[in-house]
């Protein structure tokens, strides 16, 4: 029998694509800057993470390991200066991505790519603010970023792009996952990799 | 058998901070700078701490060109209503200025934090606070990995540059979207091997063995915390005034 | 002090040992293996690649079958311990393991912490960690090493720490895995001092190895294993008395390199590339200043010289990859700059995986051809790849092939984008003898198509296979160059015998 506890070598493999995950979301998060962008940040960012994620899936078979690189990102996310909704959004997100990827196993594709849709919900939790203090947070805004700034991100943020948010991840993360699934079997499986 | 003198830990000079009061403080920071935002004096007082630290941390580049262009965002701030902009470069002014006023401090503390403090003290500040085992060890992976994967990419780009793949060849026209393949693919390849690679290695040395690992970096409170806890402190009240 | 310094004897016992791996792993299995190790023993193990002789170290180390799956059969006891039914964990304070990329076998970022790294895992208390690290770099001479950051040291560096690391945890027996493939000259001679120096404690040790020179004199006793069986088991004296002929057939190197024997130099072309005010500086002590050097077309140019002497960043300066470095590369009439330079010539890297981009090794050379004329470009395509001895591997994946194979991919794409000037950094670390001549017929084929190669290596075998002409660089600058001339034939001589 298999244990369910973690062991050193998933601790590492967690650590591994969570760098990896960073960095993607550095990167592709440098788009932040302009407003326009923030709603093609959530299908870029599921995108291009689909490859390494599904990788990682591929080394995945206990709970928790999901959850680990989630609290991770969203504590990494909360000391890069995203406030305390991206802890709430990665954890909460992270936690039931695990669930669900558990009860598919983390083998079954199409549960992976709901889990997967379900890990990258986390980064709303960095936009989080918007609607949680919609108010403060937007005269905020308007104070510190500016008039504009505030108009042009209500127009292309507004309150209900809390709801759409989740649905155009679900767009990225079924990319993504797609994406990914191909990279796999194109490269990783036929180099002996996976 | 030779004997030889124990280690001695270079002593440090002059200014450090404990990594538990720069994550606190990057907290607090991070907290203040979203609660507070009509207070253009506050966000340059904010600014001057990091600034201060990446100068006394002797990263001069860095402080430069982070408290150049803050500074002149500030200045631009200030004078604002002198003079007209087309409206697309007002736009984009606003947002350059507004986006390098809130983010800057925290960017620059946070490149200080990076920069100062060694993983060994991170991992030592985490086992203090009892976090487990099950996230320090991968939290100490991933600042192993960042600096492997620029390694990495960097080498994939020289071997992309010589075999002329880049974006604007007529191969790239051919077929844009392979050069992400082209860039991902590779990458990935080595960090699963350099992966299997580390996790062998560090199994050899006894990882994963126990509940809670030693550590032989020295973390302690000194004055200096102190004088970041009493700036915290000033900056809570003015806040709240 | 530990349960185990009892000193009681530490005996390796293989029982009719069988290990197959499970999963795709290059490595071959292990066959029927019977044989002990005794206390305080220098065990060389050699072989062709893919003999077996890693998965030997693993199963004494307990990565096998623990951490890499397989069918395991029979028992390989140490002190009468059973390594498969020992965790890793407490395997560790046994074992200590060398690996043979430095790159990918440190867990920290600093030098300090990387040695205490074992130490911590295992428990130990600060004072006793800090007692161990000044012990280690005492005996292994590393103060200077200390409290500095992993990512700025050389190959070699980093496997003195590995080594260090190993040696703070105070192991009674220590398993190498090819620990020279990344090192220069130098820091072989530093290996070697430090396995002589285990070996004055009374560790056991076992090194699996291509280069066997460096171990003469330390070695106790050889075993040879072929196909996961071993052929020959024989004390390191025996071993000694071999003839070349012998190891040769044997698939492996020489133990005594020379460059006395006669060398066949191939004639040499009268027309001439030369290098004309190259300049670059990068960080404060990595420089080149090379005002002029000129090469002969279609030479095989040994580009020699320490580690952090410079010949990577030559190298990435004359392919044109630093694009702030200044010079003149004139080669068939044409005078190129940094810039044009990365159209003509390429480098075949050490880490040949990351040059590697699709999914077939054809699809891998047709990248490189110009995509003009589909039918032509298959052609060319297939007429490189039977050259090079790949045709049968045309539709697999480049990952999946072996080393050697997947340099001659990359080989293949340079043929195919027409560059003139190859450059291949270090392209026989860790190769067989039959592996290295493999390499050197490539390039001398090279060679012959009138490309100009510079080969950046610590082979003296592969230099006397196919160099023909010869750069020394020191601190940036040229110290010498020329071809097989007698006083040349001495400076090699020389610079390979720090040993």
């Amino acid at each position: 029998m298999e244990s369910k506890k973690l062991k050193a070598k998933d601790l590492i493999n967690v650590g591994i694509y969570t760098a990896i995950y960073i960095v993607i979301f550095f990167v592709v998060g440098m788009l932040n800057a302009i407003p326009v962008l923030y709603p093609f940040l959530y299908i870029l960012i599921p995108l291009i993470s689909g490859i390494p994620f599904m990788l990682f899936l591929t080394k995945t078979d206990k709970f928790g390991m999901v959850t680990i690189m989630s609290i991770i990102c969203g504590v990494f996310w909360f000391l890069m200066g995203y406030t305390w909704t991206a802890i709430v959004g990665y954890v909460v997100f992270g936690i039931i991505a695990d669930l669900v990827l558990r009860a598919g196993k983390y083998k079954s594709f199409k549960i992976d790519v709901i889990g997967f849709w379900l890990f990258s919900c986390g980064m709303i939790g960095c936009q989080a603010p918007m609607w949680v203090m919609a108010d403060t947070y937007m005269a905020g805004i308007e104070q510190s970023m500016g008039a504009q700034y505030a108009s042009e991100l209500a127009r292309y943020m507004p309150s209900w792009m809390g709801i759409a948010a989740i649905a155009i991840i679900f767009v990225g993360a079924l990319l993504g996952s797609l994406l990914g699934h191909k990279m796999l079997k194109k490269h990783f499986e036929r180099a002996g990799i996976v | 058998m030779e004997k030889y003198e124990a280690y001695q830990p270079p002593k440090r000079k002059g200014f450090y901070l404990d990594p538990r009061t720069k994550i606190l403080f990057m907290a607090f920071v991070t907290t203040l700078m979203f609660f507070v935002y009509e207070n253009l004096a506050m966000d340059a007082v904010v600014a001057i701490i990091p600034l201060t630290l990446l100068l006394i941390n002797r990263q001069v580049r860095t402080a430069l060109i982070y408290g150049g262009l803050f500074a002149l965002a500030l200045v631009a701030k200030l004078t604002q209503g002198m003079y007209v902009l087309p409206d697309i470069l007002n736009m984009i002014s606003v947002l350059l200025i507004a986006m390098v006023i809130r983010l800057f401090p925290i960017f620059m503390l946070g490149y200080y934090i990076i920069e100062s403090t060694k993983t060994d003290e991170f991992v030592a500040a985490m086992e203090k606070w009892h976090i487990p085992e099950a996230f320090i060890i991968p939290i100490s992976v991933v600042f192993r990995f960042i600096p492997t994967l620029g390694e990495e990419s960097a080498a994939i780009t020289d071997a992309m540059r010589m075999r002329g793949i880049q974006f604007g060849t007529k191969k790239f026209w051919q077929a844009p979207t392979a050069i992400l393949e082209y860039r991902i693919i590779p990458l990935m390849m080595s960090v699963v091997k350099i992966g299997d690679e580390l996790s062998a290695a560090a199994l050899t040395r006894g990882l994963g063995g126990l509940k809670h690992r030693t550590t032989i970096a020295n973390i302690g409170f000194t004055f200096y915390d102190a004088i970041i806890a009493i700036l915290s402190a000033a900056l809570l009240i003015w806040a709240l005034l | 002090m530990g349960a185990f310094v009892g000193r009681c004897v530490f005996l390796i016992e293989f029982q009719n040992v069988t290990f197959t791996y499970q999963s795709t792993e290059r490595e071959s299995g292990v066959y029927n293996l019977n044989f002990t190790i005794p206390d305080g023993q220098v065990v060389l193990l050699c072989g062709e690649s893919g003999c077996g002789k890693t998965t030997l170290t693993r199963l004494i180390n307990g990565l096998a079958p623990e951490y890499y799956d397989g069918q395991l059969s029979g028992e390989v006891l140490i002190n009468g311990k059973n390594t498969a039914k020992t965790p890793l964990y407490e395997l560790s304070k046994i074992v200590g393991s060398v690996f043979q990329n430095p790159r990918s076998q440190f867990f920290t970022v600093d030098t300090t912490g990387e040695i205490a790294f074992g130490c911590e895992n295992i428990g130990l208390p600060k004072e006793e960690i800090y007692k161990r690290i000044g012990q280690v770099s005492g005996e292994l001479k590393i103060h200077k090493l200390l409290d500095r950051s992993l990512f700025a040291l050389s190959g070699g560096e980093k496997q003195k720490i590995a080594c260090a690391s190993v040696s703070a945890m105070e192991p009674e027996i220590i398993v190498l895995d090819e620990p020279s493939s990344n090192l220069d000259v130098a820091t072989i001679a530093d290996l070697r001092e430090v396995v002589a120096k285990w070996k004055a404690m009374g560790k056991t040790i076992i090194v699996a190895e291509h280069r066997l020179y460096y171990l003469m004199g330390v070695a106790d006793r050889v075993v040879y294993l072929k196909e996961g069986r071993i052929a020959k088991d024989v004390s390191a004296v025996d071993f000694g008395n071999l003839s070349e002929a012998q190891l040769q057939k044997m698939g492996l190197r020489s133990l005594h390199p020379t460059f006395t024997s006669e060398i066949p130099v191939t004639p040499m072309n009268d027309e001439t590339i030369s290098l004309t005010d190259f300049r670059f500086s990068y960080g404060r002590n990595e420089t080149i200043n090379i005002p002029q050097l000129s090469i002969p077309r279609g030479a095989i140019v040994g580009v020699l010289g320490d580690n952090g002497a410079g010949k990577t960043t030559f190298a990435k300066c004359l392919c044109g990859l630093e694009k702030s470095a200044t010079g003149v590369l004139q080669i068939g009439g044409d005078n190129l700059n940094a810039k044009q330079r990365i159209h003509k010539c390429y480098m075949v890297m050490q880490d040949v995986n990351h040059q590697l981009f699709t999914e077939s090794v054809e699809d891998e050379i047709l990248l490189s051809l110009p995509g003009e004329d589909e039918g032509a470009d298959k052609q060319q395509a297939e007429k490189i790849l039977s050259n090079l001895k790949l045709l049968q591997f045309r539709n697999l994946h480049p990952m999946s092939l072996s080393g050697g194979q997947k340099q001659r991919v990359a080989i293949g794409s340079a043929i195919a984008s027409d560059k003139e000037v190859l450059v291949f950094d270090e392209p026989t670390s860790g190769l067989d003898y039959h592996h290295m001549i493999e390499v050197a017929t490539n390039l001398i084929a090279l060679s012959k198509m009138g490309k100009t190669l510079f080969i950046i290596t610590h082979d003296p075998e592969l230099i006397a296979q196919c160099c023909n002409y010869f750069m020394f660089i020191e601190h940036g600058k040229i110290k010498w160059s020329g071809g097989w001339t007698a006083d040349n034939r001495q400076r090699l001589h020389n610079f390979f015998s720090t040993i």
